[in-house]
């Protein structure tokens, strides 16, 4: 035990003597999270468009700036021909583009009809997708305020968002970036131990000491997911008193659940390593 | 020139007879390329859906057939108590459930308008704004449908109508995929690049070898060159080999010149290189070497607009992402392959990414000392 004792006591000698590694040990996740929970959105916002608008009347002005108004666009360039769309798309100047007909509010008048063309750039689908719901939200919107009074039979939808209201990408990335930096810290800081060892012959020490196999192991082991195990707290605390990530359910459970993976992670690529060598 | 081709030789060679590097540098980043294209996928498919009809009358049985009628819904379980429905969420078997109200045909019958209430597990909230929309559409749908049983061409009179159609463009059967895999390629590229480089030189340093070479004539600029050059060639190779299996495999369009992708990733593997490099002088350990460059490889990924788009991010960061060298690439890639975009169209970021590799390479010589 007491050999075990001096052993475990070197190698946190080893990292706590290693400043730089220290620091980004602890550095790393604090950095990442505030950095990502404040830039991460899937939010769409002030996404780019272009408008093509030949009859230029009321109807299609105050469309316009329905849609534009609505925080989720923001005109990018006024086009001149149908033509001027594709350069546009393939510069990546706008992701969307929005066509009136010609006599706009005229044929609206006359006929109670008039179309619009939503062409949105695809290439990435799932913005694009999102694009054009919105933008026939917003028109479908506008010709229910049209017909006000003539409104016939409707089924409302009432949308409720568990578990996270504002949609915000924080409450995803969390528990994300927990899971991949303690497979970082665990699964890579300890194998790249042992390598370091071999390499520098010093495994051979250890090799013909009185220490047991595993006793080696698990005091290699242990320092890291002690380390870990910090590291996971840090998250898991900056999460819930910066952004709000909410913890719904027993902190014990989700402490023992990452002590666990930690261990399982660490030990897994130690016998991996061992058999190698 | 003969001292750098020794180099290039000596490093090919250190490469190629070490037995894990040759499946690390040609088998993983294939299993990763189908793995995380398949897995990294948003598109929406089997939302499985928990109904609560408490009306059971025609017209809630018809909103529902709507649902389970489309491709994108599978109903999962119907109940008779919300909080039935609930427990199902919490446990993650479904992520969507509909509740329609007791009385709501008769109350759509009697005011012409009834409410159905749709609770969206949003715990990942893009999958949920997805979900939402989705949903909101078969709705618009289902109104329409009762308009027209409802009402004669006759009352339709006075009532105005904008019929918005709309078109997708370059993808237009919405396949994420496409979208993925030129990306997650720079990714694989990036990953393979950054690793090997810095672990290169930290690694003479800790076996030793460094004072041998520190003692040769080779200068710096040979030596950089040495160390840089045959990364360099296997990552093109890699990324010529990504390619053919994307097209393969995931049939991914490629629009525009393959020559301006290729000239683009010899720029852009410069600046990984020179950047693993740079890493590599200032550490000491090789598991110094790759935390750092674990550090700086998750920021550059999350930031690059693989996985979340970069418009949407704020302001600030917006204008930190020009300095990352992942964005501009993705953008690259996925223009020229996919829109076809041609040399005027990407030239902005082309450059951006020379400037890049000229700043980051000269910083690495200036960093690398021939001393221990």
């Amino acid at each position: 035990m007491k050999r075990f004792r001096g052993f475990v006591i070197k190698e946190i000698y080893h990292i706590f003597r290693d400043f730089r590694t220290l620091m980004i040990l602890f550095g790393l996740p604090a950095v990442q999270l505030l950095l990502f929970g404040y830039v991460l959105t899937n939010e769409i916002k002030d996404a780019k468009i272009a408008i093509y608008d030949p009859s230029k009347d009321v109807v299609t002005r105050k469309l316009s700036e329905k849609i534009l108004s609505s925080g989720y666009f923001m005109l990018e360039q006024n086009l001149n021909s149908v033509a001027e769309i594709e350069p546009a798309f393939r510069r990546g100047e706008v992701k969307l583009a929005l066509i009136y007909e010609p006599d706009f509010a005229g044929k609206l008048e006359k006929n109670g009809k008039a179309r619009i063309q939503i062409i949105a750039d695809a290439s990435d689908p799932n913005t694009a997708n999102m694009l054009v719901n919105y933008t026939t939200g917003i028109i479908s919107n506008y010709i229910a305020s049209m017909n006000s009074e003539k409104v016939p039979a409707q089924i409302i939808p009432e949308v409720r968002m568990m578990y996270n209201g504002e949609l915000k990408g924080v409450f995803m990335f969390v528990p994300g970036l927990m899971a991949m930096l303690l497979m970082l810290i665990s699964a890579l800081m300890t194998s790249l131990s042992i390598t370091r060892e071999k390499e520098l012959g010093t495994m051979e020490l250890l090799l013909v000491s009185p220490l047991r196999p595993a006793q080696i192991i698990i005091g290699k082991v242990f320092p890291y997911v002690f380390l870990a195990f910090i590291d996971a707290c840090i998250i898991l605390g900056l999460g819930n008193a910066v952004f709000g990530v909410p913890i719904r359910g027993s902190v014990t459970l989700l402490l023992l659940e990452s002590l666990l993976y930690i261990f399982f992670l660490a030990l897994s690529i130690k016998k991996f390593n061992i058999r190698l060598a | 020139m003969r001292t750098i081709l020794y180099i290039i030789q000596k490093e090919f060679l250190q490469v190629f007879r070490n037995k894990a590097m040759l499946p690390i540098i040609f088998v993983v980043p294939i299993m990763q390329l189908i793995i995380l294209v398949n897995a990294a996928t948003y598109e929406m498919k089997h939302i499985r859906v928990c109904v609560v009809d408490l009306d059971l009358s025609g017209s809630s049985r018809k909103l529902i057939s709507k649902y389970s009628g489309s491709p994108f819904y599978q109903i999962h379980s119907s109940s008779f108590s919300y909080k039935a429905a609930e427990d199902e969420m919490k446990k993650g078997d479904v992520d969507m459930i509909i509740q329609i109200p007791a009385g709501f045909e008769k109350q759509a019958l009697k005011d012409g308008k009834a409410k159905a209430q749709f609770v969206i597990n949003a715990i990942n909230g893009q999958s949920a704004g997805l979900i939402n929309a989705y949903s909101t559409m078969i709705l618009v749908d289902y109104n329409r449908e009762i308009v027209a049983e409802n009402f004669s061409p006759a009352m339709m009179i006075g009532i105005k109508s904008i019929s918005a159609d709309y078109s997708y463009w370059y993808n237009p059967k919405l396949n994420y995929k496409t979208y993925m895999v030129p990306g997650i390629l720079v990714l694989l590229i990036t990953i393979i690049g950054l690793l090997l480089s810095g672990m290169n030189i930290v690694r003479e340093k800790e076996i030793g070898t460094i004072e041998q070479i520190n003692v040769t004539p080779i200068n710096k600029i040979q030596f950089i060159a040495g160390k840089l050059i045959p990364f360099w060639i296997i990552g093109l190779f890699e990324l010529a080999f990504g390619l053919a299996v994307g097209k393969l495999l995931f049939n991914i369009p490629m629009e525009g010149n393959l020559g301006l992708v290729f000239m683009s990733a010899a720029v852009y593997l410069f600046v990984i290189l020179a950047f693993g490099l740079l890493i590599s002088t200032i550490t000491n350990t090789q598991q110094q070497s790759m935390l750092v460059s674990f550090f700086f490889m998750v920021v550059f990924i999350l930031m690059s607009g693989l996985f979340t788009s970069i418009e949407s991010m704020p302001q600030w960061a917006q204008n930190l992402d020009r300095l990352n060298p992942l964005m501009y690439f993705i953008r690259i890639m996925r223009m020229v392959l996919l829109k076809g975009s041609t040399f005027a169209d990407i030239s902005h970021h082309f450059f951006a990414l020379v400037v890049y590799a000229v700043c980051v390479l000269s910083l690495a010589i200036w960093r690398y000392r021939k001393v221990s």
